[in-house]
């Protein structure tokens, strides 16, 4: 009985054991389910753009277009009847305006419910009200958080109880190939924190 | 990798490129949850096998894209060879969907009928919004 039970031990150590992986390394570790064929679906037109898009967005029942477009940056659609509601956002150098078609760009909503669009630009992160944007057919930043880190590695993601997620891509000290850098994570604010998910790079002849 | 935070601010996720992985970020209770899929090789793997001369043969492209709602997040999955993908730029061919809730839980897959380069999902309308590679919008109900 005793050796059995050691044996059962043995065996649940070696299976959940993946989470500390010399390279991947994380609080739980699930095995993904097999990919079942799921239900096929037939894509629906809704639009043609005219401008490239450069990402999509999608916050309560607004979908946000990030375009290619220096006029005309963010195309917002209801989803309730996919119609365009509004459309902002110029290349510029005001308030409402951004130094280039922003490349990061994601949705929080605020401490009172409202969407918010956040812009990281070059060392400061715009927050536009989505709301009063819509109403006003312009572009309403409610707030500019200065930056102290570089743009080109970081990607910082403010969410709505003012912390801080942070992912750091590369340095110019680990310019290797984008499949071999061990990426940074950690949060900012009151509890600062770190996660080492990737706990060491592989060392492969492409990393020499 | 893309890196994705739901509107609540409460999960992160990460969804690598060229190893079947995901990592979800608990902000709440500072947990680390990963996905993998276990017939991706893993970055061990890599590192022992992968060289000069086949990385283009072995190298696949597993996940494109994702998204993210307070309640789950959704990731456009590739899984075919690196070099086929960058030599391709049609809408022909078919695009898989996994939805996940922020426990790692696949909740449902779907195969779409077109190549998709970006998505969004609105959780209020249950739509799905696909960017193929012609820069047409499409949109499909999630059952």
């Amino acid at each position: 009985m005793k050796r059995t039970i050691f044996f059962i031990s043995v065996i649940y150590v070696l299976f959940s054991s993946c989470h500390g992986n010399r390279y991947y390394s994380t609080d739980v570790c699930l095995l993904s389910d097999k990919q079942e064929t799921g239900d096929s679906i037939i894509l629906q037109t809704v639009n043609e753009m005219s401008s490239f898009t450069r990402g999509l967005l999608c916050v309560d029942n607004y979908l946000i277009l990030v375009q290619q477009n220096r006029d005309s940056i963010f195309k917002i659609i209801d989803s309730r009847n996919d119609s365009v509601v509004s459309c902002f956002g110029k290349v510029g150098h005001s308030r409402g305006e951004f130094i280039n078609i922003p490349q990061k760009v994601y949705c929080i909503r605020g401490k009172d419910g409202h969407p918010l669009i956040c812009v990281q630009e070059i060392m400061r992160t715009k927050i536009i009200d989505l709301t009063k944007s819509i109403e006003c057919n312009k572009c309403f930043v409610k707030e500019i958080i200065k930056e102290d880190k570089d743009f080109l590695f970081y990607y910082t993601y403010y969410s709505p109880n003012s912390s801080c997620f942070n992912y750091k891509t590369i340095s110019y000290e680990d310019a290797r190939d984008n499949v071999y850098i061990k990426p940074l994570f950690y949060n900012d604010g009151e509890s600062p924190k770190e996660w080492d998910v990737f706990p060491n790079i592989i060392t492969s002849e492409f990393s020499n | 990798m893309n890196v994705y935070m739901a509107p609540n601010g409460k999960y992160v996720v990460g969804i690598q490129n060229f190893v079947d992985a995901m990592t979800i970020f608990n902000l709440d209770e500072n947990k680390t949850i990963g996905i993998i899929n276990p017939d991706s090789y893993t970055l061990e793997d890599i590192e022992s096998e992968f060289n000069e001369n086949n990385i283009s043969e072995k190298l696949r492209w597993y996940n494109t894209t994702g998204c993210v709602t307070d309640q789950c997040f959704i990731v456009l999955k590739d899984g075919r060879f690196y070099r086929d993908v960058v030599n391709e730029d049609s809408e022909t061919g078919n695009s898989v969907v996994c939805k996940y809730d922020w426990n790692g839980k696949l909740l449902s897959s779907y195969v779409l009928n077109k190549r998709a380069t970006y998505i969004a999902y609105c959780d209020m309308t249950d739509k799905l919004y696909v960017i193929g590679s012609s820069n047409k919008l499409y949109s499909c109900n999630l059952k």
